[in-house]
């Protein structure tokens, strides 16, 4: 079976991508491993979106996703894992294991839409060994919201993500009591709508530069100690227990490569996920990459545009000699992405996202291309849990694979 | 001056209210501290070759031990009589058990946690050691390297993975070769097979990312790495498959020893009356044996902690598990210096002194992930397995000096266990001295795994001895079979065994863990095995399901659901492993359940 396009998961990105390259194409497959569509959206039905200029619930807009991609010929296989990628000369060999057997396609082009995965308690490094009791918010959504079962009745968060935040909607809205979000940071890590969406709104306390210093309890939590950090440091006279059930751990996401990496993908020290160009291709030619897998959107718009694009850039793909070129930033960056440049492609107004390493006022977002600046805006404020946009024009710039290209914030 | 008063001496001296003094032929200590420190100074202090051994009765101010009972109680062992009671489901009680189903005896297992292999047998790198062993201990090497040699042939009859890559023991400077002699001699000694010195070429050759600074190394082609699980599982099962029985939830309590012979053993599950019992519980070992009445050593746990790393780093211990040489000081990553051999000799007496026994592995584990580890301190409570974070932080920093590539980021999980240390630190296998119907395998610490079918076989022995003694006629099991089917990860299979597999049933074909390819199908599997259990760690122990880096976010509520499917109960009845381990709480109302 051959297909011009494979497109490995049915989330969010997955579907836009998938729907964009059926414009081009209409030899599309779309694998996604659970029993339907939806990856993430599945698990917030309560959560609020604005997409299309429509307001929805995650709910129905999955529903109109749904709606929206049976209309095109995209071929769809739920319940469909992606095992291995062999690349052949020009195309990819992969085996895909149903329920039916296993099923070996040629793809042209593969778009890797995966998603990620939240680190456990163990990457968190949460004192003691893990007993019932501990969870990460992704288990807490799929137990509320995707089973109907409900694993806590008081607990407490360690992690402000927007992640962390629909966990405890959905734990709320089940009656139970969320007593604190302790973060180790000094500034929360959700977008500041939600905060107050959620956290404001029921009254939960959010307790900055806070660790969790002790679980408790055999074979459930029976109570956490929490202390206070003060310049890098336990302040021993601030640890206090808190009896609960529970202790949700929400410290952050990885880009999830798995399929690829074996491949020899090369991966962004910054972002976790694979490096890529302008459009969004990968280090390895004909592999795409978008979603939260390339990195961890906190925007759902950016989302939506990165995973269009590449959907078509994916359905026009031809494969042509690259010449790439670095993008470097200074350490005011947590990441800019893409982090690099494909010259002989399009290289007209190319879309870079980029989030602070903290947060700054009065400062300008400038790129200079051999020492020379070559775009400047203020963005007032700069905020780090916000992942911001610029778009820059380089054909108009004389790029040759000697160029340097610097981002700074001054 | 006799050596007991010279022992009580020296243990005054720690702290006076310390005494020792002699009781069948043990050293016993007596006294009250509220240092933790001294007790195992004392201990350490106190042992004599003259003694059987060392029994502690110094109590440590305030401390409790918890209880941990089951909370399960009924009479389905009561009245029972058996021939043999094997009290403790760890490697060894399992190997033991699965050598006396060679024999036509009634033989039972009770182990008083939810499933087999919980404690060290789980927290546990499943290193097979060569058997070298450069302190000193006698039983420990023996049964190390007479246990090793029978690895090849368990693996197989037992289908659990099983790799002999050899181990490696890093040098760095020329004039360190003289700890190769020591090592050679002794594993001629020991018959440790293949012993040899290697430059920094052939080592390359051998793991290709070595350390820049080990420019020799000592091969030790008989180490190798086994999944620790897997293998003390499929020996239990294998025993069951052979007439053996296995009692799960069930704790020794207590002991009713008369004339010298133990004549019942009381559980939460009822009184059994066996005719000999084997004493394999680990760090519980010396509290089982005072209940018999045959205490000689003194548990003094030692926890050790690892450190697991993801497998996109494995590439450090690609083949092999490495350990710096205790003469080898590295100063930081980027020493390349010679030291010259005075100036180099005297430090290393001067580190090993403080470094003793306390050198961290890089270990190649049968997974494919890295382990390091094991950083050692003594605790008073037997099952302290709270890893500290300053240790994980601690283990992390020495660790970058062997592979500087190691990030924190990299870590995916970590653990610690403890060890049974007694004061001698080592091995205890023997008959009873004082009761006579009870084998000891107590103070089994590192390379307790690799010895297991070495000790069960003189345990094996011993039991059938001490019958036969009775009167008893021992036959053998005509219709053992050593062949065990263990549950494997079909992802291993050729394509079109497991293309087949899926059509004949389309349940292999539903991936439910993501991380590590596996279907539910094989879920299903693993509670088809002769001893079943349905929870979900014992699931991650004969699978591997939930075990990779998503440390089961996703796929634990498809596995609770897989379970509860197969028990015909309400998925909030399975738990994570212990009865208390409850996961969920109530059905949430108004959310359709899917």
């Amino acid at each position: 079976m051959n297909k011009d396009v494979l497109i490995i998961g049915g989330g969010i990105s997955g579907i836009y991508a998938a729907i964009e390259a059926a414009s081009k194409s209409s030899n599309i497959l779309l694998v996604e491993n659970e029993k339907q569509l939806g990856g993430v959206l599945r698990r917030l039905p309560f959560n609020d979106f604005n997409v299309d200029s429509k307001k929805f619930t995650g709910k129905e807009y999955l529903d109109y996703l749904i709606q929206k991609i049976n209309k095109t010929q995209v071929e769809i296989w739920t319940e469909s894992y992606v095992s291995k990628i062999t690349k052949e000369d020009s195309t990819f060999s992969v085996d895909i294991i149903t329920r039916e057997g296993i099923k070996s396609i040629k793809a042209k082009t593969i778009i890797n839409a995966t998603g990620y995965h939240e680190k456990t308690a163990s990457q968190s490094f949460i004192p003691g060994s893990i007993i019932a009791g501990i969870f990460t918010s992704t288990a807490i959504l799929n137990y509320v919201n995707l089973m109907g079962y409900l694993p806590t009745k008081k607990c407490v968060f360690y992690g402000s993500t927007d992640h962390a935040l629909s966990a405890i909607h959905s734990l709320i809205l089940n009656g139970t009591e969320v007593v604190g979000v302790f973060d180790e940071k000094n500034q929360p890590s959700c977008l500041d709508k939600n905060k107050e969406k959620i956290l404001d709104r029921y009254n939960i306390p959010l307790f900055l530069s806070h660790t969790i210093t002790n679980v408790f309890g055999k074979d459930r939590v029976e109570a956490i100690e929490v202390s206070e950090i003060v310049n890098g440091m336990i302040k021993e006279e601030t640890r206090k227990i808190i009896e609960c059930d529970a202790l949700i751990v929400s410290q952050g996401f990885i880009p999830d490569n798995k399929l690829i990496e074996p491949l020899n993908a090369k991966m962004s020290l910054w972002t976790k996920g694979p490096i890529v160009d302008q459009n969004s291709m990968t280090s390895i030619d004909g592999i795409f990459v978008t979603g939260n897998s390339l990195m961890i959107h906190n925007d759902i718009d950016n989302m939506i545009i990165n995973a269009k694009e590449v959907g078509l850039n994916a359905s026009k793909y031809k494969p042509l000699e690259r010449k790439l070129i670095e993008i470097n930033f200074d350490e005011n960056y947590l990441f800019v992405e893409p982090e690099a440049i494909d010259l002989s492609s399009n290289l007209s107004n190319i879309n870079f996202f980029f989030r602070p390493s903290k947060s700054f006022n009065d400062k300008r977002i400038k790129v200079y291309l051999n020492k020379e600046e070559i775009f400047s805006k203020e963005y007032n404020p700069l905020n780090s849990t916000k992942m911001e946009n610029l778009i820059l024009d380089l054909k108009k710039c004389e790029l040759t694979q000697e160029s340097t290209i610097i981002f700074k914030i001054e | 001056m006799t050596s007991i008063s010279k022992i009580d001496k020296a243990v005054k001296l720690i702290n006076s209210s310390f005494s020792a003094r002699e009781e069948n032929n043990c050293v016993l200590l007596e006294g009250n501290t509220s240092s933790y420190d001294e007790i195992i100074l004392a201990g350490k202090t106190a042992v004599s070759k003259n003694h059987y051994g060392v029994l502690n009765n110094i109590t440590l101010d305030g401390f409790k031990e918890e209880d941990d009972s089951p909370n399960i109680t009924d009479y389905s062992l009561d009245n029972v009589q058996v021939d043999c009671l094997v009290i403790g489901g760890g490697v060894i009680g399992s190997a033991v058990l699965r050598e006396l189903s060679k024999y036509k005896l009634k033989s039972v297992l009770i182990e008083k946690e939810s499933d087999i292999s919980t404690h060290a047998s789980y927290k546990n790198a499943g290193v097979i050691d060569s058997g070298i062993d450069v302190y000193n201990h006698q039983y420990r090497s023996m049964y190390a390297v007479r246990g090793n040699m029978m690895f090849d042939k368990l693996a197989s009859e037992l289908e659990v993975p099983f790799e002999r890559n050899g181990h490696l023991i890093l040098l760095k400077n020329r004039f360190e070769k003289f700890f190769y002699s020591k090592v050679f001699v002794k594993s001629k000694k020991l018959l440790i097979p293949g012993v040899k010195l290697i430059n920094r070429k052939t080592l390359l050759q051998i793991e290709s990312e070595a350390p820049r600074w080990a420019n020799y190394a000592i091969y030790l082609p008989s180490g190798g790495s086994i999944d620790p699980y897997k293998y003390t599982v499929a020996l239990a099962e294998n025993a069951v498959e052979n007439g053996a029985i296995v009692s799960l939830n069930t704790k020794c309590l207590s002991m009713e020893v008369e004339d010298n012979l133990i004549k019942s053993v009381t559980t939460n599950r009822g009184t059994i009356y066996p005719k000999v019992v084997i004493n394999a519980t680990g760090v519980f070992a010396d509290k089982i044996a005072e209940m018999a009445n045959d205490r000689t050593f003194t548990i003094h746990p030692v926890k050790a902690t690892n450190v697991v790393l993801d497998k996109k780093v494995s590439f450090i211990a690609k083949r092999t598990s490495f350990i710096k040489s205790p003469v080898t000081v590295i100063r930081d990553e980027y020493d390349t210096k010679r030291v010259g051999p005075i100036r180099g000799i005297r430090k290393l007496i001067k580190y090993n002194k403080k470094h003793k026994d306390n050198e961290l592995s890089t270990i190649h584990t049968i997974s494919g992930n890295v382990i390091i580890g094991p950083k050692k301190e003594e605790t008073p409570i037997r099952y302290d397995y709270s890893p500290d974070i300053k240790i994980i932080n601690n283990i992390l920093d020495e660790q970058r000096k062997v592979s500087p590539k190691i990030k924190k980021s990299d870590v995916i999980s970590y653990y610690s266990g403890t060890r049974a240390q007694t004061f001698e630190e080592d091995f205890v296998i023997r008959k009873g001295i004082t009761t006579k119907n009870i084998i000891e395998a107590a103070g089994i610490e590192y390379p307790g795994l690799t010895a297991s079918p070495a000790i069960a076989l003189d345990v094996a022995d011993f039991t059938i001895d001490y019958l036969k003694e009775c009167g008893i006629d021992v036959k053998i099991n005509k219709v053992f079979n050593p062949h065990h089917t263990s549950v494997k990860p079909i992802k291993d299979y050729p394509s079109t065994l497991r293309d087949k597999l899926i059509k004949s049933n389309p349940k292999y074909g539903i991936i439910v863990c993501k991380c590590e390819e596996i279907s539910l199908g094989e879920i299903e599997d693993c509670m088809k095995s002769p001893i079943p259990v349905y929870n979900l760690d014992a699931i991650k122990r004969r699978i591997g399901a939930s075990g990779g880096r998503c440390q089961g976010s996703f796929c634990l509520p498809l596995i609770q659901e897989a379970i509860a499917r197969k028990k015909r109960t309400d998925i909030i009845n399975i738990k994570k492993s212990s009865n208390d381990s409850i996961i969920l709480y109530q059905k949430v109302e108004g959310i359709k359940h899917e």
